[in-house]
C-alpha cells in the first residue's frame, strides 16, 4: 500500500503526441478534423464524422460543464490508494455537444455536494513530474453561464 | 427480414461445473465437468463431439493467459477432453457466449460439423487494469489511468449517474433488480447464493464503492465454467432433450466515435441497434418473450437493455422493475436463474443455460408461465453488445 498518490504516466504515442506536448505548455489542445470542423477526444487515426484523416490539433477554450462525476470510495486504480476518496469529473468540452474529458479531484478537492450537472469548470494543469503535466478541471467560480 | 436459419439449429443439453470463490483446482478442471455434463445431458458421448467453440478472453487486461489456469481455449479441451475427432474448432474473442453461439449455429449449417461444444471457463482473478507496467498509461489508459479511473465499475457509475440525472431514480429502485435477482437465485442449485437471500434493506446497507454504485450492483466474481451442445434441429429431435431452437440473432457493428470508455457511448443507441436486429432475424418482437435474460455484469446494464429492446420506453426502465414485474410470476420474468449478480459472473452463459432450460420447460421452480420464446442479450449494449431468441418449437 503506497502511502502517497501515484499517478501513472500517460506515455505519448503517435496519436496523442501533440495532445500531451500541448499540455506540457499549459494549453489545452484537441484534435480537429480539417474538412468538417467536428472536434474528436481521444484522438484517432479517421474523423469520426466524415471519414477523412485531414486531422489537426488546435486550442479550446479550457471553459467546459459538468456532465458526470463518480465519488470513488476504496482504492480501486494503480497509485489512487491514498486520495481515497476522491471524485473522478466527466466534463463536456464548450466546444462541442458530447466532446468529454475526465478528470479528477485528487490533488484538489471539491466539496461533492456543491457539484451539479451543468456545473461551469475550467481546466488547470497539474504538475505530476519534472515536465509532465496533466489537464484538469475544477469548478470555475468566476465562470458565466 | 427473418433469418433463413430460423430453426434449423438448436441447443440440446446443459452442463455445469460447480461455482467457487476459492479454490486451488485449475480453471481447465472445471471446463472439463462442465463440457461432459452438457455431453451427458443431451445424451451423447465424447465421440460424437466433432465442434468446439469458446469465448476465452481472460478476465482482466494485460491478464496471464495460461491455456487451463487463467483462461481455457480450444487448445486445452482438444487436448485434455478426449472428444471427437474433432473437426472444427474456434476461440472467438467478440460477441462474449452469444458470440460463440452464433458462428457455432453458422458452423453447423454449413455442414463443418454435426455436434458443438460450447463453453465459457470464468477465472477468478482481480482485476489489475493497464498493460504498459506499473507507474505508466500507454494508448487510451493515458487518458484515463492517470486520474484514477480504471476498471469497468467507475465508467458504470459515471454512466449510470448521467442516467439518473437525466430520466430520475433512486438506489432503492436499481435495488428492486437487485433483490429479484437474489430472490431467483435461492431456487437454482446452480446459484453461487441459493443460500443467501437478502431484502431490500440488505441492499441498501451495502458500501458503496463507486457512488452511486454500491458493491451488490456488481456480478460476483467467481471460478467455473457453464457449457451446451448444439446440433441440427433434425439430429436435436432424437436426442434425450427436447431441443431448445435458435431463432434469430444479432451482434451489434456500429461504428462507435472515439470515447474514453465503451461506457460513455449511448447505451440507447447501441442496445437499440443490436435489438432491433434481432427481432428481425428472429421475426418476433418484445412482446412474444415469455421472458428475458438480460446482462448484467453491472446492474444498470439490465436497466439499458429493457429500455433499448423495447420492453419499455427509454428512461422508464427502473419503473417497470418494481412491483414484481420482472418475478418469475410476473409479467416480463427478468434473470430468471439470479442474474452474474447472483448465480455469479459468467459472462452471459449462465443466461444462455437459462433460456435453454425455460424454453425446455426444464427451468424447475423458476419454470415461467409462457415459455415458447426467451431472449437473451449478453454484454452491455455499448460494449458490442448481442443477442440469441430461443424457442420451443422451429
Amino acid at each position: 500500500m503506497t502511502a502517497t498518490l501515484q499517478r501513472p504516466r500517460p506515455i505519448p504515442d503517435s496519436l496523442s503526441r501533440p495532445f500531451w506536448e500541448a499540455a506540457n505548455r499549459r494549453e489545452l489542445h484537441i484534435q480537429r478534423c480539417e474538412a468538417c470542423a467536428n472536434w474528436q477526444h481521444p484522438p484517432a487515426a479517421r474523423c469520426y464524422r466524415c471519414g477523412t484523416d485531414t486531422l489537426a490539433f488546435r486550442p479550446v477554450s479550457g471553459r467546459a460543464r459538468l456532465v458526470s462525476w463518480t465519488k470513488v470510495c476504496q482504492p480501486l486504480a494503480p497509485g489512487f490508494t491514498a486520495p481515497v476518496p476522491y471524485i473522478n469529473l466527466l466534463v463536456e468540452l464548450d466546444e462541442q455537444a458530447d466532446l468529454l474529458v475526465l478528470c479528477d479531484t485528487a490533488t484538489r478537492p471539491v466539496e461533492e455536494d456543491a457539484l451539479r450537472v451543468g456545473t461551469r469548470m475550467r481546466v488547470w494543469f497539474e504538475e505530476i513530474a519534472p515536465d509532465v503535466l496533466l489537464p484538469q478541471f475544477t469548478p470555475d467560480t468566476q465562470g458565466t453561464p | 427480414m427473418t433469418w433463413n436459419g430460423k430453426g434449423r439449429v438448436a441447443i440440446a443439453g446443459v452442463g455445469f461445473s460447480p461455482l467457487a470463490r476459492h479454490t486451488e483446482v485449475p480453471l481447465g478442471r472445471y471446463a472439463e465437468t462442465a463440457i461432459a455434463n452438457a455431453i451427458e445431458d443431451a445424451g451423447l458421448s465424447a465421440a460424437d463431439i466433432d465442434g468446439l467453440a469458446t469465448y476465452p478472453a481472460p478476465s482482466y487486461r494485460g491478464a496471464p493467459q495460461q491455456d487451463g489456469i487463467d483462461l481455457v481455449g480450444p487448445e486445452y479441451v482438444l487436448s485434455n477432453c478426449r472428444l471427437g475427432p474433432v473437426r472444427w474448432y474456434a476461440d472467438l474473442n467478440a460477441g462474449m457466449a452469444v458470440g460463440a453461439i452464433v458462428q457455432s449455429a453458422a458452423a453447423l449449417i454449413a455442414g463443418a460439423c454435426d455436434y458443438v461444444v460450447v463453453w465459457r471457463a470464468m477465472p477468478h482473478a482481480k482485476a489489475q487494469p493497464g498493460d504498459a507496467g506499473p507507474g505508466r498509461a500507454a494508448g487510451a489508459d493515458a487518458f484515463t489511468l492517470p486520474y484514477g479511473c480504471a476498471v469497468p465499475l467507475q465508467w458504470h457509475a459515471l454512466r449510470w449517474r448521467r442516467h439518473l440525472e437525466t430520466y430520475g431514480g433512486t438506489r432503492e429502485k436499481l435495488g428492486a433488480l437487485v433483490v429479484n435477482s437474489r430472490r431467483n437465485a435461492t431456487l437454482n442449485d446452480n446459484a453461487y447464493f441459493r443460500d443467501k437471500p437478502m431484502t431490500g434493506q440488505d441492499y441498501l446497507a451495502a458500501r458503496i464503492i463507486s457512488d452511486p454504485l454500491c458493491l451488490l450492483d456488481c456480478d460476483l466474481p467467481l471460478q467455473g465454467c457453464v457449457a451446451v451442445v448444439l446440433t441440427t434441429a433434425e439430429r436435436a429431435r432424437d436426442l434425450r432433450q427436447k431441443p431448445a431452437y435458435l431463432a434469430g440473432f444479432a451482434m451489434n457493428s456500429q461504428p462507435r466515435p472515439p470515447t474514453l470508455n465503451y461506457t460513455q457511448l449511448d447505451p440507447h443507441e447501441a442496445g437499440r441497434e443490436t435489438s432491433q436486429a434481432l427481432w428481425r432475424s428472429a421475426g418476433l418482437g418484445p412482446h412474444d418473450m415469455g421472458a428475458a435474460m438480460l446482462y448484467d455484469g453491472f446492474a444498470p446494464s439490465t436497466i439499458y437493455w429493457l429500455e433499448s429492446s423495447g420492453f419499455c420506453e427509454r428512461g422508464e426502465g427502473l419503473d417497470f422493475i418494481q412491483d414484481g414485474r420482472i418475478a418469475i410470476e410476473g409479467a416480463l420474468p427478468v434473470n430468471t436463474f439470479g442474474g452474474s449478480l447472483s448465480q455469479g459472473r459468467l459472462h452471459g452463459m449462465g443466461h444462455v443455460a437459462e433460456a435453454v432450460l425455460q424454453v425446455t420447460g426444464r427451468a424447475q421452480a423458476r419454470q415461467v408461465r409462457r415459455a415458447d420464446a426467451v431472449c437473451v442479450f449478453s454484454g452491455s449494449p455499448m460494449f458490442r453488445g448481442s443477442g440469441i431468441v430461443l424457442t420451443s418449437e422451429p
